[in-house]
C-alpha cells in the first residue's frame, strides 16, 4: 500500500485504496510579495486520537464523561458550555495561536496520542514568531461527479520577525467550551513538514479532508 | 438478545495510514445460540456520505456569536430536504444529553428505526449524495420487517497503531420468513428544540439473509491509524 502520496492538485479520481475513507492532505504555498509559489498536496498521517474521543462523545451525548487531551495534556471532557458555543470549532480569529491551523518547529515523529505541537511558533513579530491570520473552515466542496466531498481548512502566516523561520510541523486544533466557561483546546491532527518562511513572506497552509466513496 | 459480535482478528492495515476509515461486519446467529453461523468478517466500507463532512464543517464554523449571520445551509435529512442548522441548536448538545443534541447515533430505544445503524433492501451503489437508505427495513414483525435492538457504541479502543470506535446493533427476525438484506448504514439524529431530523452519515452494500427467528448483528468500526 502506498505510504505517502503527493499531488500537484487534488485529483478528481482518487487511488482505489482511498475509497471509503476520509483522508487528510496538506499543502503549503509561499507568497513572497512578488510571486506565489504553490505547494503540492501531500498525504497527511496525522489524525490523532482526540478526534475519535470527540466522535464518541458527540455520537453518544455522554457529556463530560468522554474527553480528550488538551494542549497541556490534561484530560478534559467534551462538554458543552452554557453561553458561548464552541464545539469542535476550528475557525480561529487572527492572532489566536491556540487553535485552528498552527505551526511549530519540532520534528518529533507523529503519534496517535499527540496532544499538542512539539514546539509551537507563537503569534507575534519577535524573533522566531509569526503573525497568525484567520483560520477558516470552508464550505464543503462537493464533486459534480458525486465521488467525493472536500472539507478545506486554511490559514496564512506572515513573517515580520526580521529573519528566516523554518517550520517543521503543522497541526489542526479545535476549541470547546466546558460548562464552567473554560475554553479548552484539542489537537486533532499533526504532521511533519519542512519549509522556510523568509522575512516579510507569507505562508498559506491548507488542510483538505477528503471523503471518497 | 443483545450480544456483541464475537471478537475476530481485524486486519491491521485496511486503509492508508492517516485516514479516517470505516469497516463493517455482519454476523447472523440462531436465537438460542451465542456463536454465529455466518460471519462476513471485517470489510472495508465505501460509504461516508457528504452529510458527515458537512456536519464537521458546521461544527468547525459555528459559534454562538456568529450563528445567526453565518448559519450554513445544513445537511440533507431523511426526507431529502436541506435542513438548516442554526447556531442555537448547539446549545442543546450534551447540556440536555438524554433528549437534545446533534449527531446522536447511540440509540437506546428498542424498536426505533429512525437512527443508529439501519438496514435495508436496496442495492443501488452508494454515492456521496445519498441522504437515506434506499429501502429501509422497518421495525416490526410483519412480512419483510425486523425488530431493531438498541444501537450500542463502545468506548474508544486504543492499540499501538490504531484507534477504533465501534458501534453495533442487533436485528431479530420475527416476520415468519427469511429476509435478505442488501444495504446497511449509519444515521444520526439531530434535535433543534424538540424537532428531530435524521441524517445519513454512511451507507454500504452488503448481502446476507436473516432466516425467520434468527438474529443479525451489524458492526461498524471507525478507525484511524
Amino acid at each position: 500500500m502506498t505510504d505517502k502520496l503527493v499531488f500537484d492538485e487534488m485529483p478528481d479520481v482518487m487511488p482505489e485504496e482511498f475509497r471509503g475513507t476520509g483522508s487528510l492532505w496538506s499543502r503549503v504555498s509561499i507568497y513572497n510579495g512578488d510571486e506565489l509559489v504553490k505547494g503540492k498536496w501531500e498525504q497527511a498521517h496525522s489524525i490523532v486520537r482526540n478526534f475519535m474521543y470527540w466522535l464518541q462523545a458527540i455520537w453518544t451525548h455522554t457529556d463530560a464523561t468522554v474527553g480528550g487531551w488538551d494542549q497541556t495534556n490534561t484530560l478534559e471532557g467534551f462538554e458543552q458550555g452554557n453561553s458561548i458555543i464552541y464545539v469542535f470549532r476550528s475557525a480561529a480569529e487572527a492572532a489566536l495561536d491556540t487553535y485552528g491551523i498552527m505551526l511549530g518547529t519540532d520534528n518529533t515523529a507523529v503519534t496517535l496520542s499527540d496532544y499538542a505541537l512539539g514546539v509551537k511558533i507563537a503569534h507575534g513579530e519577535g524573533a522566531g514568531e509569526l503573525r497568525y491570520g484567520d483560520s477558516d473552515c470552508l464550505t464543503p466542496f462537493e464533486d459534480s461527479g458525486d465521488s467525493y466531498t472536500d472539507l478545506f481548512f486554511v490559514r496564512h502566516f506572515i513573517n515580520r520577525s526580521g529573519g528566516l523561520i523554518t517550520v517543521e510541523e503543522i497541526g489542526l486544533a479545535v476549541c470547546n467550551e466546558d460548562s464552567g466557561g473554560s475554553i479548552e483546546y484539542f489537537l486533532m491532527a499533526r504532521d511533519l513538514k519542512n519549509f522556510g518562511i523568509a522575512d516579510d513572506a507569507t505562508a498559506i497552509v491548507e488542510y483538505c479532508l477528503r471523503f471518497t466513496v | 438478545m443483545q450480544i456483541p459480535p464475537p471478537p475476530i482478528p481485524i486486519p491491521e492495515r485496511v486503509h492508508p495510514r492517516g485516514t479516517l476509515g470505516l469497516l463493517n461486519r455482519v454476523v447472523v446467529r440462531r436465537i438460542d445460540e451465542k456463536m454465529p453461523y455466518f460471519d462476513s468478517g471485517y470489510k472495508k466500507s465505501h460509504s461516508w456520505v457528504k452529510n458527515f463532512p458537512r456536519i464537521l464543517w458546521i461544527n468547525g464554523r459555528l459559534s454562538y456569536a456568529d450563528g445567526a449571520s453565518t448559519s450554513p445551509s445544513g445537511s440533507t435529512d431523511a426526507l431529502g430536504a436541506l435542513r438548516r442548522y442554526e447556531g442555537a441548536w448547539l446549545t442543546h448538545w450534551n447540556t440536555y444529553s438524554a433528549t437534545y443534541g446533534p449527531m446522536l447515533v447511540k440509540n437506546t430505544v428498542v424498536g426505533n428505526d429512525d437512527y443508529g445503524i439501519l438496514i435495508g433492501t436496496d442495492n443501488t451503489a452508494p454515492t456521496p449524495g445519498d441522504y437515506w437508505m434506499g429501502t429501509k427495513i422497518v421495525e416490526g414483525v410483519g412480512a419483510g420487517q425486523l425488530n431493531y435492538g438498541e444501537c450500542h457504541i463502545e468506548n474508544v479502543d486504543e492499540e499501538a497503531t490504531t484507534v477504533d470506535l465501534t458501534i453495533w446493533r442487533s436485528f431479530s427476525n420475527n416476520s415468519g420468513g427469511g429476509i435478505t438484506v442488501e444495504e446497511i448504514g449509519i444515521a444520526t439524529r439531530h434535535n433543534y428544540i424538540n424537532a428531530y431530523s435524521y441524517f445519513l452519515l454512511a451507507r454500504d452494500l452488503l448481502n446476507f439473509t436473516v432466516a425467520d427467528t434468527d438474529i443479525a448483528t451489524v458492526e461498524y468500526r471507525v478507525r484511524i491509524s
